[in-house]
């Protein structure tokens, strides 16, 4: 996943910037995205540590222009139905951005936790 | 049938006191003006080879419709304008191991050839799951319904 608006870079040309905000993209000066990390969402996860990061999630890249990458976010809403026929999802503001996948922060691994059996090997199957 | 009816992700987010009536929610294009809203319902996973292929069940709230009468933050919406049922399938590099997580868990890196590859027995298990919980998406009528739906 790359950076997003909401994650605070300083953009490296007003250029850049003006481009970013239009693209709703935020930028950092050292090209330093997350590809295709849907887990990790920039607020949650500072600059610093994903420079810092070892694994294939953070990737640095030398291009000239603003990086537009698809990305994927997943967020957490409060749910009530309204009637028989209706829903309502509402974002839930203190954890309105979550990471879905990731050993350490994945809503995916962390319900498997709990699952686990003890001594369970591959293959393993799980809903 | 309820479109939840069955969901695996609404009773594990319920089981959670952080998380108690909650739903996941999926921003698929973030990055365009029109707005992809896709409610997880199910997750399914198979963990072999230190991969995992992931089977999601989603429900379509927004299909790349436009954003002016769209409250992102506040979404209601009627049973039938939801879309679904649709899947979609991801892979991770992480596993299961003596009992413990095992890798990752990340999903590999951006490429235009990454698409999950499924061999026979994942894919035939993730049919199994899709047959179990939404019958109609495998039968004659499913086809109906898509050859309707591309008349359209």
């Amino acid at each position: 996943m790359v950076t997003t608006a909401s994650f605070a870079v300083p953009h490296t040309t007003a250029a850049d910037a003006a481009i970013a905000q239009t693209r709703n993209i935020a930028m950092d000066p050292e090209r330093v995205v997350v590809t295709a990390v849907p887990h990790i969402t920039a607020a949650a996860v500072p600059l610093a540590r994903l420079a810092s990061m070892s694994s294939k999630a953070v990737s640095k890249r030398v291009t000239l222009g603003p990086t537009i990458e698809t990305a994927m976010v997943y967020s957490l809403y409060r749910r009530t139905n309204i009637g028989k026929n209706s829903t309502r999802c509402e974002r839930d503001k203190k954890e309105n951005k979550i990471s879905l996948l990731g050993c350490n922060n994945g809503i995916i691994p962390w319900f498997l936790g709990f699952k686990v059996p003890p001594n369970q090997n591959e293959p393993y199957r799980w809903h | 049938m309820s479109r939840t009816a069955g969901t695996d992700v609404l009773p594990e987010l319920n089981a959670q006191p952080d998380y108690r009536g909650g739903t996941l929610i999926i921003n698929l294009k973030p990055k365009q003006n029109n707005v992809s809203l896709y409610e997880v319902l199910d997750v399914w996973r198979w963990s072999q080879n230190d991969w995992t292929p992931i089977l999601l069940r989603l429900n379509g709230l927004f299909t790349d419709d436009r954003p002016e009468t769209i409250n992102r933050e506040d979404v209601v919406r009627a049973d039938a304008d939801i879309s679904g049922p649709i899947y979609e399938f991801l892979y991770l590099t992480g596993s299961v191991k003596n009992g413990k997580l095992h890798g990752p868990w990340t999903p590999p890196n951006a490429s235009p050839t990454n698409a999950a590859l499924l061999w026979p027995e994942t894919l035939n298990y993730f049919f199994q799951c899709i047959r179990e919980r939404t019958p109609e998406v495998l039968s004659a009528r499913g086809e109906k319904n898509t050859a309707a739906i591309a008349a359209a």
